[in-house]
């Protein structure tokens, strides 16, 4: 045979032929049973589809009701919480005073930090920055109480706080009490039956009142709207006012 | 849906027949084929020339064919022996009724070169199905397996010349053994 009878054309259609002959004449296949079976699967391909679609829809679904409910949630939340605002808020609290020589001293405090709680054995200076009022301290106590006092301040409504000096030593006491008074207050003194009640001035221009039952003494005033208190046990009235007039 | 029906039984058994050469396995060809036609269904608003739907489903075939091919790689090297012995033999008589060659040597041919299509790769083999089963040209293989041109020539050109090459050699040894029997062919020449 000669090379050029197998040129390009003869390849070609031997090619040709061939893969037509691979192709078509293969054993012939049910037509009708394999558009079933097609048919078939279609059908599950487009359930499962379907499924597909609803399966996400419902995810979406199960999202989507936390985050709703997480959203009423916080809109109620912003829309009931109390609005402080406090830019461009200069707050100043502002005392008068008088000195020994009878001096008008006018005292202020700007933007004092201020926290809410009970604190318990604080120092002098700390209890001092924890109030909005000039706290009074006791030049005299008694030469029996020798250990340093304890002092706590209780913080309630803003700036509403108490200041307590406790002295102890043995069956002595002496506590020293001061609050400012902010808002409208109403507060009842229960005085026992056997007691005694004075008023006696203090430095010539302060007037107190002196509960005395047998060994406890109580002194209460007010002074530029700071309430102040002292409940004593074995201590002399003498005592106690020299206390008074050396609170500053 | 008829108008898929009637396209889908006219087109069933020449798809198969395509996924079967590149497969070599009736049950892989059947899933490539009903794979093939399901995608076709579902993308059937993409397909521009109505008229080539036939060469459409059997390009997406073809590659459905490849991928099913590289999944079982590994389990696929046992083709069916005994069915792939007769699909070598299928329908020879049809072939070659004008050569001047004997019978013998025409089924000899025809197998030979049905076997060096087999032999090819399942690449190669889809680029011979669509150039010359389904009469496609160069850009349009190009363009429905998304391909750039000169990689459909240059692999049509490697496909024919491995055919070419097996088929040269046959001949060669073919005629050889025919000089040194002396058999003259059918035209008297050697």
């Amino acid at each position: 045979m000669r090379k050029e009878e197998f040129d390009n054309k003869e390849y070609d259609c031997l090619i040709k032929e061939n893969v037509k002959a691979l192709i078509d004449h293969l054993p012939p296949v049910h037509v009708e049973e394999k558009w079933q079976e097609f048919e078939n699967r279609l059908q599950a391909e487009q359930q499962k589809e379907t499924n597909k679609q609803i399966s996400l829809f419902r995810k979406y679904q199960r999202m989507f009701v936390p985050v709703a409910v997480f959203a009423v949630v916080f809109i109620i939340f912003i829309s009931l919480s109390p609005k402080t605002v406090i830019g461009f808020k200069n707050e100043v609290f502002r005392w008068f005073g008088q000195t020994e020589s009878g001096d008008v001293v006018i005292s202020e405090r700007h933007n004092p930090e201020y926290k809410q709680g009970i604190f318990k054995d604080l120092s002098w200076e700390e209890a001092k920055g924890m109030v909005v009022f000039a706290l009074k301290s006791p030049q005299y106590v008694p030469a029996d109480f020798q250990s340093p006092p304890q002092i706590n301040v209780v913080s309630n409504e803003y700036p509403q706080s108490v200041v307590v000096i406790t002295y102890v030593e043995e069956d002595k006491r002496l506590i020293i009490k001061q609050e400012n008074i902010l808002n409208e207050t109403n507060r009842n003194t229960f005085v026992p039956q056997n007691a005694d009640i004075q008023k006696i001035r203090v430095n010539d221009n302060l007037e107190v009142t002196l509960i005395n039952q047998e060994s406890t003494v109580q002194v209460f005033w007010t002074e530029n709207m700071i309430r102040f208190n002292i409940m004593t046990q074995n201590i002399a009235v003498e005592e106690i006012i020299k206390v008074i007039e050396a609170l500053k | 849906m008829e108008f898929f029906q009637s396209l889908y039984k006219k087109y069933y058994q020449r798809v198969y027949g395509t996924c079967f050469l590149i497969l070599k396995n009736t049950a892989l060809a059947e899933e490539a084929t009903q794979d093939a036609f399901l995608k076709a269904y579902t993308n059937i608003h993409t397909l521009k020339a109505p008229a080539k739907f036939g060469a459409w489903v059997a390009a997406i075939a073809t590659k459905q064919a490849i991928n099913i091919y590289n999944r079982n790689k590994k389990v696929l090297t046992i083709a069916e022996e005994e069915f792939m012995e007769q699909y070598l033999k299928l329908n020879n008589e049809r072939l070659y009724e004008n050569e001047p060659c004997s019978q013998y040597l025409l089924q000899e041919k025809t197998e030979e070169i049905r076997k060096a299509i087999l032999c090819l790769t399942p690449i190669l083999k889809q680029m011979v199905i669509l150039k010359y089963y389904w009469t496609l040209t160069d850009p349009e293989i190009a363009q429905v397996l998304k391909l750039p041109v000169g990689t459909v020539k240059s692999s049509l050109f490697r496909a024919r010349k491995l055919l070419v090459k097996k088929l040269t050699s046959y001949h060669q040894e073919f005629m050889a053994n025919k000089l040194v029997k002396g058999e003259p062919n059918a035209k008297g020449r050697v």
